[in-house]
């Protein structure tokens, strides 16, 4: 056996309920597991306890045993392990040490002490098998996320563990980088036995259910369904983690007709629809009912976001914007898009005054003022618009939550009652009412970003540009960010979401813009945008399954454009004898 | 662009050995320790700003200058004391005692006197903070983590000193994108930090302190993480590079040497680069 726990429980330092509790499984030498479960369920405490960091760095009390490659955690440390057992982090960035891609991945194999030669033979190993050739002098911090997360693995790969466990290790990353994260995974299995352990809390459920041959369900610390992965993904406790979206399609269809196979790929679906579809057991769909397609919305006349060949060139040259043309009408809740440093966080800066354009003729204007004139001060900039970091730590520093939410208008100087006001509307928006005097250091993280988003709009801006408000969070966490987001579009407020989740954006966006090397590529309804998944690869993109699916079956008369599993049961279930 | 982080580029003093780079730092630092008098800072100067130049050191890496800002109502009032003319060695004691202006009646310290030689001391002193900025630029530049972490092996440096070192060259960058974050997060909530009051001043910086108490917490944690999944600490650390010794590194590295030998003769023998 590769990996077994043995009644294994933990318990943080500090606290009274224990994180992990009664732990049993086996895994088999050179298979791939699945840890999944909702945010706080444990899993990255389960994967830190595989090389001793839980808890020897991660302190607490330990009850039970974990066997690692033959070796009891309990009698090793930390460094030792991790010639077995190979960890990877959610963010890579954490991860990446040295200063140079190949100093990252000699970095492991040199504290090994291995002989020149070996950790020469090993990095050329590692960078080939993550396709990192002719990155090697290049800053990891330069790199995009899904280079990035391979860098982290080379680094990891160049130890040479027999386990490797990874935590949430797409998360982060955009659809191409997630898909060239997996391949390189499957290569590597593939080529060295290796065993590999991933964790998933839902928001990639898809990309890692085609890949695990076994899933590990936790919740509140405990197993409670451990299955191969096609069994574990019908069963009805999966429903807190989510389903791929054609695994999803077919549990409903199955209800029309029963019997027919769950698929847990896009590529098994496609084949099974394809099959029924030639067998004449299926009438060719007929396109997507009215009902379902979006009412077209005039749009008013002058954008409120009017942007004009906006360019920005970073110190040391490089060119993350590079003429940017936009214009975001009023009320539109728009899906901004794009590879890992594809210039969205450069561009949404810009739009809040925190970064100026570096070419005098660009323009900037929001709600009419010139937020590209270096003279219009942030704090003015702040009443019309505003942005949601991606790390609600970067921002949260009061000890309570109510104190939070009333920074913003304290600082722009409104009278106290019309802060306690806007306190009271901002948890009330939130759900979170009689959570003012809740210490924010104790609260989880959906509660955090709540927090974070109320404190923003306490300064009640029209235009809310908010970056990636779904990280960290499990598809629970997110169907209640969104839920949220979409009141306040009702309510009239402008949006735009930075995402890597192509499922968000088909789902609450009505428009799409597609960035690439600091341009747009694309701008369009979400619907339009979507169906052309040509344009949409050349910026590293991919529509979610349920549209795929459509798109692959086009030949055959599907629509390219549905975007929801909803909308493709609509076509399908009516079709299926 | 980062302060202080090392950025691969192909130049001179990137590409040379970093027994020789070390080689080159510690002689300049040697020098500037021991060189009070301008005269001999002059050349040196130009000597730091040829190594800027040369390895491309980011002009915005000159920010840092800001804080020396703090530094200089203490330098110029120890510089009201330097008018004993017996602390001078080189400089004729007339010349350094020659009074050039005097603050009366300032409340607790008295009349203070400023001399040319207290004037020549503090320049000399600011100075040599200048230049060590300027040094520690073109090192940090252009020395990488792993020729620091492998040279410092080589010569039996203990593990814990190379992990300070490593975690030195993870921690600072990080921590300073991770501020620049936090400073755009809270100036988006409306904070600024304008109040010509001191008092005022550090409370308008809780806004910052707090998220970055947090988070200097948090990438402690994460950098001690990374390091030991890495196995740092696990046996010798080994080299993770084969460095080439090159001919220009022999010479660069005697010529420090040498330079070095002919400082330190000329401190105490010769007074050479005292005031």
């Amino acid at each position: 056996m590769s990996v077994e726990f043995k009644n294994f429980s933990f318990t943080h330092v500090g606290q009274e309920k224990p994180v992990l509790r009664d732990i049993t499984f086996k895994i088999a030498e050179g298979s791939a597991v699945g840890i999944v479960g909702r945010a706080g369920s444990g899993k990255s405490t389960l994967l830190k306890a595989l090389n001793g960091l839980v808890p020897k760095i991660d302190t607490g009390y330990q009850d039970g045993d974990v066997i690692v490659d033959g070796l009891n955690t309990k009698d090793h440390d930390v460094p030792e392990l991790a010639k077995h057992v190979g960890l990877v982090l959610d963010n890579p960035v954490t991860q990446l040490f040295c200063l140079t891609v190949e100093d990252d991945i000699a970095f492991g194999p040199a504290n090994l002490s291995l002989s020149d030669e070996e950790i020469m033979e090993r990095k050329r190993f590692a960078l080939e098998s993550t396709r990192l050739v002719g990155f090697e002098t290049r800053n990891p911090s330069d790199l995009s996320g899904g280079e990035q997360q391979s860098c982290a693995i080379a680094g990891i790969l160049a130890m040479g563990p027999k386990i490797i466990a990874m935590d949430e290790p797409i998360a982060m990353l955009d659809p191409v980088g997630k898909r060239r994260v997996v391949s390189v995974l499957q290569e590597v299995a593939k080529r060295y036995k290796s065993t590999i352990i991933v964790s998933e809390s839902g928001a990639d459920i898809e990309v890692i259910a085609g890949y695990v041959d076994r899933m590990i369900l936790l919740h509140d610390g405990e197993v409670i369904l451990d299955a191969p992965t096609r069994e574990a993904l019908k069963s009805d406790l999966m429903e807190e983690v989510g389903r791929p979206q054609a695994t999803e399609l077919f549990l409903r269809l199955r209800k029309i007709k029963p019997g027919i196979p769950i698929p847990i790929t896009l590529e098994e679906a496609v084949g099974y629809l394809r099959d029924e579809l030639k067998a004449g057991k299926m009438e060719i769909p007929k396109g997507i009912p009215a009902e379902s397609r979006a009412k077209k919305v005039e749009r008013p006349k002058e954008p409120i976001i009017r942007v004009r060949n906006l360019h920005h060139v970073y110190e040391g040259g490089v060119r993350a914007l590079r003429g940017v043309d936009l214009n975001i009408y009023e009320g539109e809740i728009v899906g901004l898009i794009g590879q890992n440093g594809s210039g969205k966080t450069t561009l949404s800066l810009h739009l809040v005054g925190i970064l100026r354009p570096t070419n005098p003729d660009a323009e900037v204007i929001v709600e009419g003022l010139n937020v590209h004139d270096p003279k219009t001060p942030v704090s003015e900039i702040i009443k019309h618009i505003n942005y949601m970091f991606q790390n609600p730590d970067d921002q949260l520093f009061s000890e309570k939550v109510g104190d939070e939410i009333a920074f913003g208008p304290k600082m722009i100087g409104l009278p106290e009652d019309e802060i306690k006001k806007r306190v009271a509307e901002a948890l009330k928006v939130f759900d979170i009412e009689g959570h003012e005097n809740d210490y924010i250091a104790r609260l989880p993280r959906n509660l955090k970003t709540y927090v974070s988003m109320g404190s923003i709009l306490s300064l009640k801006p029209k235009i809310l540009i908010i970056d990636e408000p779904t990280t960290g969070l499990d598809r629970r966490g997110i169907l209640a960010v969104m839920d949220v987001l979409t009141g306040l579009h009702r309510e009239g407020r402008t949006i735009l979401i930075i995402t890597h989740s192509m499922e968000t954006v088909a789902r609450y966006c009505s428009r799409v813009v597609v960035m690439k090397e600091g341009k747009i590529l694309i701008d369009g309804p979400t619907r339009e945008a979507f169906s052309k998944p040509e344009a949409l690869e050349e910026a590293f993109i991919r529509p979610p399954q349920i549209t795929q699916l459509g798109q692959r079956l086009m030949d055959l008369g599907f629509p390219p454009d549905m975007l929801t599993v909803d909308e493709m049961y609509g076509v399908v279930g009516k079709n299926l004898a | 662009m980062v302060l202080f982080e090392y950025r691969y580029q192909n130049t001179p003093i990137h590409n040379l050995n970093p027994i020789t780079k070390i080689a080159l730092t510690v002689t300049a630092f040697l020098c500037i320790s021991c060189w009070m008098d301008p005269r001999y800072q002059l050349p040196l100067t130009v000597y730091a700003l040829a190594l800027n130049f040369i390895a491309k050191t980011p002009k915005s890496w000159y920010k840092v200058y800001y804080v020396m800002v703090p530094a200089i109502p203490f330098t110029v009032l120890t510089g009201f004391y330097q008018y004993n003319p017996e602390l001078f060695k080189v400089y004729p004691h007339e010349f350094v005692s020659e009074i050039l202006f005097k603050l009366p009646n300032i409340p607790i310290l008295g009349t203070l006197t400023m001399t040319y030689g207290g004037a020549i001391w503090i320049f000399s002193s600011f100075w040599r903070g200048v230049m060590g900025f300027l040094v520690a630029f073109t090192f940090i530049y252009t020395t990488s983590m792993t020729e620091a972490t492998d040279t410092l092996a080589r010569v039996g440096a203990p593990t814990p000193i190379v992990f300070m070192v490593a975690a030195t060259y993870k921690f600072i960058p990080h921590m300073l994108r991770v501020l620049s974050t936090i400073v755009s997060a809270q100036t988006l909530r409306g904070w600024q930090a304008k109040s010509k009051n001191p008092v005022k001043l550090l409370k308008t910086v809780i806004p910052l302190m707090n998220p970055l108490m947090r988070r200097t917490a948090q990438i402690t944690e994460e950098v001690a993480t990374a390091t030991q999944i890495r196995a740092f600490g696990a046996g010798r650390l080994a080299r993770s590079r084969v460095y080439k010794f090159a001919y220009k590194d022999y010479v660069i590295s005697m010529a420090c040497i040498l330079t070095c030998i002919i400082v330190v003769i000329g401190l105490f023998v010769f007074k050479m680069g005292l005031l």
